[in-house]
Parts: structure tokens; C-alpha cells; sequence
């Protein structure tokens, strides 16, 4: 009885941990995932200008790279940051709404290819800044 | 051994590999290549070693009685703990049948580019009429040969020229570099589950019973189970080399079932990419049909009904009945929109938990002289096996909590 006590209250303290994590944390992942997303979109444009991969395969795989970072921006825009975290917020956002503008010209005819992936190296380098601080 | 031997040997080989990567080993192989680098490799060994032992003792218990383990399942450990393991299998193969589903539509967008709910219907459509159609022995074949396809992956990691020093250290556990302590433990949760998912080996005891395996088959058992697992690992750990050469140093966390596919891409060019697509699309479909199927397995063994694919629907309609209703189910979870990737991490923490209901069983069985005569474990398989029987619990108690101290492998 005493061990199943103890089981449910370590049960109850992971998940009450988990409900009550800091808007620090959730920007943290916002901003690695973004990073991720960014350069992923970058590597995947390099490919497709040495055409490494299909187009078909690259549009599809863009918009699910897209719909990803949309994610992302309604998790930035929902966020209710302290003051002292707002620049980041901010920031984020704006590198956000940029890659993921990108990522959809990335799957387009006729668009930069090259320098849409350069632009988005950037953004997972900007990404990766504001992820790392304080 | 006559050459019609060494050739059943061969092909059982060749669809073991092709067969052994599904959407989990997909998943949580990439995400902790792409985290961990190769500190992880020694899990994916462990992972292999667990499922060659406990499927050894699967085909051995089915050659020996002449019966899938499921079958003795309840009449071994009665009805209660029979019903409870059923419950928990079919959970996880439905949750499993789903992501698999979710993941051929996927490779069949990321090749047409068709819309994406269309290809879940034309995917499931397509599994059932190969279900129906092909004798038992070729969808085993068809899929597992095709899934060889995945190999690209293997040949890329040489390509990549990895730090081998450092990848041959990944097989000695230790302490890690880079990410949280909480999140090495759920990847080391994660890939013991993937490696060792419970439906595995009941499709791996019921396809012995399908195929007529008798006492001859002994060793055919043992040589399929080593060398096929052994090298279906050897692919895991060719994404895992991969994602770490291509994606940690890119800061790059594969949430897509693209991901690996662009790697391959990456290394070799278009061919790389549609060999990868190719292996990606028939491993996960095989496994869609094996997880329906293992439910079906189980539902029929454990009430008693007639079953078996070899036997023809007429002569089992309830168990036709099941893996089709499997199906269905896993159709309509998988349209909600629900992603396939968070759904098989679900599904293989899940199973985690299900393991010990899986392979106790298995173990008790294979102990016993009544089912098995002279044909009981020897010092080593127990040795192995509650060692194994240890690990299960481990993982199986810490899954739930890992999960959520990781917000599901997030942070």
C-alpha cells in the first residue's frame, strides 16, 4: 500500500511538473525547434538546387516543414511573456514568420533556390541565438 | 544441407532484415542519432540481443507444440492474465497499425504528391487486397525483400565516413554528452521498445505455426532469428550513424518521416532518395500488415477460434473478420489527423509498458516440459531471458514517467 502511495505521488508530481513549466522552457523548444525546422528547410533547398532530390519530393516535404514552423507561430503567438522574455518572443517570432515564408518559396517554380536556402541557414543561426540567451 | 535449405535459410534471412526496421526503429533511431550522436548504439544491441532470444524461444515453443505462443498464453496463466495481456497487445497494435498506415501514406505523398487523407484510403485498400491475395510466405516476401531497399541507409553510413573509434565506443553504455539526463533514459526507453515490440514476436510464433514449422525447423529458427535480427540491427544503426553525421551537426531533430529520406538524398542524390522512399514505403507497409495480423493472432488464439491466413477466409471468418476490423480502426485513427510520428512514439512507449504481459508468458512456457519436453531452455536461454525478464521491468515502470518529464522526447 505504502509503495503504491509512493508511486502515485511521484505520478502526480511529473505531471503537475510538467503542467506548471515556465514560458522560459517553452521558448527554449520553440526555439530549437525552430532552429531545426530552419535548417532543415536549408538543407533540403541545398539539395534541391544540385538536384539530389525530386521536386515533387521537395514541395510535399517544404509544406510539411512549413506546416511545422505555422505551428511554431501559434505557439509564439498564444505565449504570454513576461516582460524581461518579450524581446525573445518577439525576435522569435519575427524569424518565425520569415522561414516560414521561406519554406513556402522554396516549393515554388521560379523561386531563388539558393538564396532561400542561405536565408534560411540564417534564420536557424538567428534561432539558434535567441535560443541560447539568457 | 541441401541447396533448397540454404536458399529457405537465405530468403527467411533476407525478409527477417527487411522485415525487422518498422516506423518506431524509423523514428527513434534518427531522433537519437540526431541527439546523441552514437552514444546510443549499445541500446539498439541490447534491443536486438532481447528480440533474437525471446523470438528463438517464440519459433522454438510453435516448432515443438505445434502451437503460436498466444495460444498458451491463457492456458498457462489463466484467464485473467491472459485477458489483460490481450487487452494491452491489441491496444498497442492498433495504435502501431495506425502510425505504420499514417507512414506508407506519407512515402506514397512524398512520392506523388497526391492529398494526403486520399492516400491513407488507397494505402489501406491496398494492404487488405495484398492481405487477401498472397499466400502467407509472400507477403513475408514481398515486403521484406522490397524493405531491403532500407540498405541504402547502411551503405550511406560508410559513405558518410563516421568516426568508427567513436561509433565502436557507442556499444559500451556510459555517460552521455549533450542533452538532459531524463531525455537519454526515454531514448534508451524508446529504442529497447522499438527494438523489441511485442507484436514481433507473435507474428514471429504465429507465421512459424502458418508456415508448418515442425522439429526439423529447429535450426532454421535459431539461424533466422540471429542472423536476420543481427543484420535487421546493423540497419538501425546505420540511421542512427546517419542522423548523426548529417543532422546533429545541423541542429536538426527529425520530426518528419521525410527526414531520413532527405539524408539518403543527401548522400547518393535521386537514387538514394527513391531507394530510401522505396524501403521506407514496404517496411512500414510490411509492418501494417503484421500488426493487423498479430491482432487477429491474438483475438483468435485467446477465444479459441479458428485462424490462420493458410486456412482461407471461408474457414476463418472470425478471424478474417478481425484484421480487417484492425484495419478499419487503424484507418479511422489515423484520418482524425493525428501525426504519425507522435503517434508511434505513443504507441512504443506504450508497448514498453506492455512488454513484461508479453514475454513472461513466453518465458514460462518455453520452461515448460509439459509443452515442451526435452526442448526447454537451456542455462543459457534462461540466463538470457530473465536478465532480459529484468531489463523489461525496468523500462516498463520508468516509460510512463519519462514520457512525461520529457513532454514525450521534446526537452
Amino acid at each position: 500500500m505504502r509503495g503504491w502511495r509512493g508511486s502515485s505521488a511521484f505520478v502526480l508530481c511529473v505531471v503537475l511538473g510538467s503542467c506548471t513549466q515556465g514560458s522560459q522552457a517553452t521558448l527554449a523548444h520553440s526555439a530549437e525547434s525552430i532552429t531545426s525546422l530552419a535548417s532543415e528547410g536549408a538543407v533540403l533547398g541545398r539539395n534541391l538546387v544540385a538536384g539530389r532530390v525530386t521536386r515533387r519530393f521537395a514541395i510535399q516535404h517544404g509544406l510539411d516543414l512549413q506546416g511545422l514552423m505555422s505551428d511554431q507561430m501559434a505557439v509564439l503567438d498564444e505565449m504570454t511573456a513576461p516582460p524581461g522574455e518579450r524581446s525573445q518572443v518577439e525576435a522569435l517570432r519575427a524569424i518565425t514568420h520569415r522561414a516560414a515564408s521561406d519554406l513556402r518559396r522554396l516549393t515554388e517554380t521560379g523561386a531563388d533556390q539558393a538564396t532561400l536556402a542561405t536565408d534560411l541557414e540564417r534564420a536557424a543561426t538567428a534561432a539558434e541565438k535567441v535560443r541560447g540567451s539568457p | 544441407m541441401s541447396l533448397k535449405n540454404m536458399l529457405a535459410i537465405a530468403l527467411g534471412i533476407l525478409s527477417a532484415i527487411g522485415g525487422f526496421v518498422d516506423i518506431g526503429d524509423l523514428v527513434f533511431n534518427t531522433q537519437a542519432g540526431a541527439t546523441f550522436g552514437f552514444q546510443l548504439i549499445w541500446v539498439v544491441a541490447i534491443g536486438v540481443l532481447g528480440i533474437i532470444v525471446y523470438s528463438e524461444m517464440c519459433g522454438r515453443v510453435s516448432a515443438v507444440s505445434g502451437r503460436p505462443v498466444f495460444d498458451l498464453v491463457r492456458e498457462r496463466t489463466g484467464f485473467g492474465a491472459g485477458l489483460a495481456t490481450l487487452v494491452a497487445s491489441e491496444v498497442v497494435n492498433l495504435m502501431t497499425c495506425a502510425a505504420e498506415i499514417g507512414g506508407v501514406a506519407i512515402c506514397l505523398k512524398l512520392l506523388s504528391g497526391l492529398p494526403y487523407r486520399m492516400l491513407i484510403a488507397g494505402a489501406v485498400i491496398a494492404l487488405v487486397i495484398a492481405s487477401w491475395t498472397l499466400r502467407f510466405q509472400w507477403i513475408e516476401r514481398l515486403f521484406g525483400y522490397l524493405g531491403l531497399c532500407l540498405l541504402v541507409f547502411a551503405v550511406a553510413a560508410i559513405k558518410l565516413h563516421p568516426p568508427w573509434a567513436q561509433v565502436v565506443h557507442g556499444l559500451v553504455p556510459g555517460s552521455h554528452e549533450g542533452g538532459s539526463a531524463t531525455l537519454y533514459l526515454y531514448f534508451v526507453v524508446g529504442l529497447l521498445g522499438a527494438a523489441m515490440t511485442p507484436y514481433e514476436v507473435y507474428f514471429y510464433s504465429s507465421g512459424a505455426v502458418e508456415d508448418r514449422w515442425g522439429m526439423k525447423e529447429l535450426g532454421l529458427n535459431k539461424v533466422t532469428a540471429t542472423i536476420g535480427y543481427s543484420l535487421g540491427g546493423v540497419l538501425s544503426v546505420s540511421l542512427m550513424i546517419v542522423a548523426a553525421m548529417l543532422f546533429l551537426p545541423n541542429g536538426i531533430s527529425p520530426e518528419l518521416l521525410g527526414t531520413p529520406a532527405l539524408a539518403a538524398g543527401s548522400t547518393f542524390g535521386r537514387v538514394g532518395l527513391l531507394l530510401a522512399l522505396i524501403g521506407i514505403l514496404f517496411a512500414v507497409g510490411g509492418a501494417a500488415i503484421e500488426t493487423a495480423f498479430s491482432g487477429a493472432y491474438n483475438v483468435a488464439q485467446f477465444f479459441g477460434w479458428p485462424w490462420g491466413k493458410r486456412e482461407g477466409p471461408a474457414r476463418t471468418p472470425r478471424f478474417t473478420a478481425a484484421w480487417l476490423i484492425i484495419f478499419g480502426l487503424a484507418m479511422m485513427v489515423i484520418m482524425t489527423g493525428i501525426d504519425p510520428v507522435k503517434l508511434t512514439e505513443y504507441s512504443v512507449i506504450f508497448s514498453v509498458v506492455a512488454l513484461p504481459l508479453t514475454y513472461l508468458p513466453i518465458l514460462l512456457v518455453a520452461n515448460d516440459r509439459t509443452y515442451m519436453g526435452s526442448r526447454v531452455n537451456g542455462k543459457l536461454a534462461n540466463v538470457l531471458g530473465v536478465g532480459y525478464m529484468g531489463i523489461i521491468l525496468l523500462v516498463a515502470v520508468s516509460a510512463i514517467p519519462l514520457m512525461l518529464l520529457t513532454h514525450g522526447g521534446q526537452s
